[in-house]
C-alpha cells in the first residue's frame, strides 16, 4: 500500500493544496500528518479545516501544542534572540487567528501514531519538541527508534527531508547499580531500523519555496521524496496582507523558513 | 608626506592604505577621513591592526600640517559622498600626493583628472552619488546576540530591506570582542572580523559600535527595528560578561621548558 506522509504545513493552505493533488497523482492510499498545522503562516484555520474535512490522521506538533497550551518552549528552542522574538510575534498573531473548534481541535492530537510497524511523531518519539537531525548519533537515533516500538519512523520539524537507515547493529548494555558490585553486561542485536523525515509542507528549510513530503510503498518499502512547486507568491502576499511581518514573506519565497533549529539535537525539552 | 585617496564606493580606499601602512617599517604614520567622526568604522578598523597609527579628527587641520615637519606619512581617506570640489581648499593647502581607487568599468572622468596616481580598485561599477540612500546607525552600549546578527547580515546582504551595495559595521557582540562587518554588493560574502581591541567584559561598552549601509530602497524602518530585536538585555550581558570572566580565569597556562 501506498502511503503519503506530510508535516509543518505552518498554515500556508496553498502548499497544501498542491500537496494533496500531487498525493492524488501519485494515488497513495492513506495519507498521514505529522503536525505543526499552524504556527507563522496566513491561514491557520482554513489549513486544520481542510485536513479535517479529510480526515487525515495527524500527530500533534510543537506549534499546535503551544497554542493550545501557550507559548512556553524552552528557551533552547530558539537559536537566536530574533527568532525567538520572530517566534513570539508568530505566536500572538496565530493565538489570535484560530477559532476556538480549531484550538480544540489541536488540543486532542495525539503525541504519535502507530500503524503495524509504522510510527508517526512530529519531533521525536520523547518529545514533539526535539529535534532528529540526520547528522545525530546513530546510538542516540536508534535508542529513539526502538523507543517508538517500530521498525520505521516518521518524524517532521527539522523543514528539512532525509531518510536515514539504521543498521542492524550488535549493542552491548552494562549495567552498574551502587548497592551491588557485579556489573551487569546485556547484549542484542538491534534490527535494520529506518528513520524518514518527510520535510515541510508549508515552510521549507532546503533553499528552495517549494513543498516537500514523502510517499512511502509499505510493501516495498520504496521511499520517493516529492518537491512540489505551488503558487508562494500568493502565500508571501496573504503573509503582508494579513498583517504578519514582511521578512516572513521574503524567508519562505527563499526557502529559507525561520531558522528554528534547537542547537543541540539531542536536547530533551524538560519542561 | 601627506597622500591623499578618493575613490568611488566600495573601491578600496581603506584597503589599499592598509597595504600601504602594512609596508611602512618604523616611521610615524597618520590617518585623516573628514566628515566621518561620528561614524569613524574605517578609523576604528586601521586603528586596530596599527595601534601606533596617529588618528587626526576634524578640526586637527593645523596638526596635520604639522605632521609634514616630523616626517609622519598620512593618509586622506575621502569618503566617496564627499565632493572632490568641497575638501579642494584643504587639499591645496597641504601639497599632498593624489591616489584615484578606480572602479573596472573606468567611468572615473573626474577622479582620473585629480589624481596623481590611478589604482584599479575592488569596485566593479560606480554608481551615481544621488540615486543611493546612506543608512547609519550608532549602537554604542549595545551587544549583539551573534547568531541574530548573522541572520540580519545575511537577510541586509540579500536584499531583504531593499537594494544593499555596500555595508560596512563595528559590533559589539556578547564574547566581549568588537567585530568589523564588511560587504561589497558582488565582491564580498559573509564577512565578519574580530577586531584587535581588549574583551569588554563590565557593563555595557564605552567604545563605538555602528554601521553605515548603503543602497536603493532601503527600508530603515524595518533594518532599525531587526537590530534592536538583536540586542541582548542587561541581565543577559551580565550573565555572558561573567561566563566569559570564568572561562579567563579558568584557562590553564602552558609554560614552555
Amino acid at each position: 500500500m501506498k502511503i503519503a506522509v506530510m508535516s509543518c504545513i505552518h498554515g500556508n493552505y496553498e502548499a497544501l493544496n498542491e500537496v494533496l493533488i500531487d498525493i492524488d497523482r501519485h494515488s497513495a492510499e492513506k495519507i498521514y500528518c505529522v503536525g505543526d498545522l499552524v504556527g507563522y503562516g496566513p491561514y491557520p484555520n482554513e489549513v486544520v479545516k481542510l485536513i479535517r474535512s479529510l480526515d487525515i490522521p495527524t500527530a500533534q506538533g510543537c506549534w499546535d501544542e503551544d497554542i493550545v497550551e501557550g507559548l512556553n518552549a524552552c528557551e533552547c528552542s530558539y537559536p537566536s534572540l530574533l527568532a525567538e522574538k520572530r517566534g513570539k510575534l508568530a505566536h500572538e498573531w496565530t493565538n489570535k487567528e484560530v477559532h476556538p473548534e480549531v484550538r480544540q481541535y489541536l488540543a486532542q492530537l495525539p503525541h504519535t501514531l502507530k500503524e503495524n510497524n509504522l510510527c508517526f511523531v512530529h519531533g521525536s518519539p520523547n518529545s514533539n519538541h526535539e529535534y532528529l537531525l540526520p547528522e545525530m548519533d546513530a546510538f542516540a537515533a536508534l535508542e529513539r527508534v526502538l523507543a517508538s516500538n517500530a521498525d520505521v519512523l516518521f518524524c517532521g520539524h527539522t523543514h528539512i527531508p532525509y531518510v536515514r537507515t539504521l543498521d542492524s547493529a550488535q549493542l552491548q548494555v552494562k549495567v552498574h547499580q551502587p548497592q551491588n558490585k557485579e556489573e551487569r553486561s546485556i547484549s542484542f542485536n538491534a534490527p535494520l531500523k529506518r528513520i524518514i523525515n518527510v520535510g515541510s509542507v508549508g515552510e521549507p528549510r532546503h533553499g528552495r519555496p517549494n513543498a516537500t513530503y514523502v510517499v512511502y510503498d509499505t510493501e516495498t518499502e520504496e521511499v520517493i521524496l516529492r518537491e512540489v512547486e505551488y503558487d508562494y507568491k500568493k502565500t508571501c502576499q496573504a503573509i503582508i496582507d494579513r498583517g504578519l511581518p514582511p521578512i516572513f514573506a521574503w524567508r519562505l519565497a527563499r526557502g529559507l523558513e525561520f531558522a528554528e533549529k534547537a542547537d543541540d539535537p539531542t536536547h530533551v525539552c524538560e519542561r | 608626506m601627506i597622500i591623499a585617496v578618493a575613490g568611488s564606493l566600495g573601491a578600496g580606499k581603506s584597503q589599499w592604505i592598509r597595504q600601504q601602512i602594512a609596508q611602512i617599517d618604523n616611521q610615524p604614520i597618520g590617518y585623516f577621513s573628514p566628515q566621518t567622526d561620528s561614524v569613524p568604522i574605517d578609523t576604528i578598523f586601521l586603528q586596530s591592526e596599527y595601534p601606533q597609527l596617529q588618528i587626526y579628527q576634524t578640526g586637527q587641520e593645523v596638526e596635520l600640517i604639522k605632521s609634514q615637519i616630523d616626517g609622519t606619512t598620512t593618509y586622506i581617506e575621502i569618503p566617496w559622498y564627499l565632493n572632490l570640489s568641497e575638501i579642494e581648499p584643504l587639499l591645496a593647502t597641504l601639497n599632498c600626493h593624489r591616489v584615484g581607487i578606480c572602479s573596472e568599468d573606468g567611468n572615473n572622468s573626474e577622479l582620473r583628472k585629480w589624481a596623481d596616481e590611478i589604482v584599479l580598485g575592488a569596485a566593479t561599477i560606480s554608481y551615481l552619488k544621488m540615486s543611493l540612500d546612506i543608512y547609519r546607525g550608532i549602537l554604542t552600549g549595545e551587544i549583539l546576540d551573534y547568531d541574530s546578527l548573522a541572520t540580519f547580515w545575511l537577510e541586509l546582504i540579500q536584499g531583504a530591506y531593499g537594494e544593499v551595495i555596500r555595508a560596512k559595521a563595528i559590533f559589539d557582540l556578547a564574547d566581549g570582542q568588537s567585530y568589523h562587518g564588511n560587504f561589497i554588493s558582488g565582491k564580498t560574502k559573509l564577512n565578519f572580523k574580530a577586531l584587535n581591541l581588549p574583551p569588554w567584559l563590565k557593563d555595557r561598552p564605552d567604545r563605538f559600535s555602528g554601521f553605515e549601509i548603503v543602497g536603493k530602497n532601503l527600508d530603515k524602518q524595518e533594518i532599525a527595528r531587526t537590530v534592536r530585536d538583536c540586542c541582548i538585555s542587561s541581565e543577559a550581558i551580565a550573565y555572558y560578561q561573567q561566563q566569559m570572566k570564568n572561562s579567563l580565569e579558568n584557562r590553564t597556562e602552558v609554560e614552555v621548558l
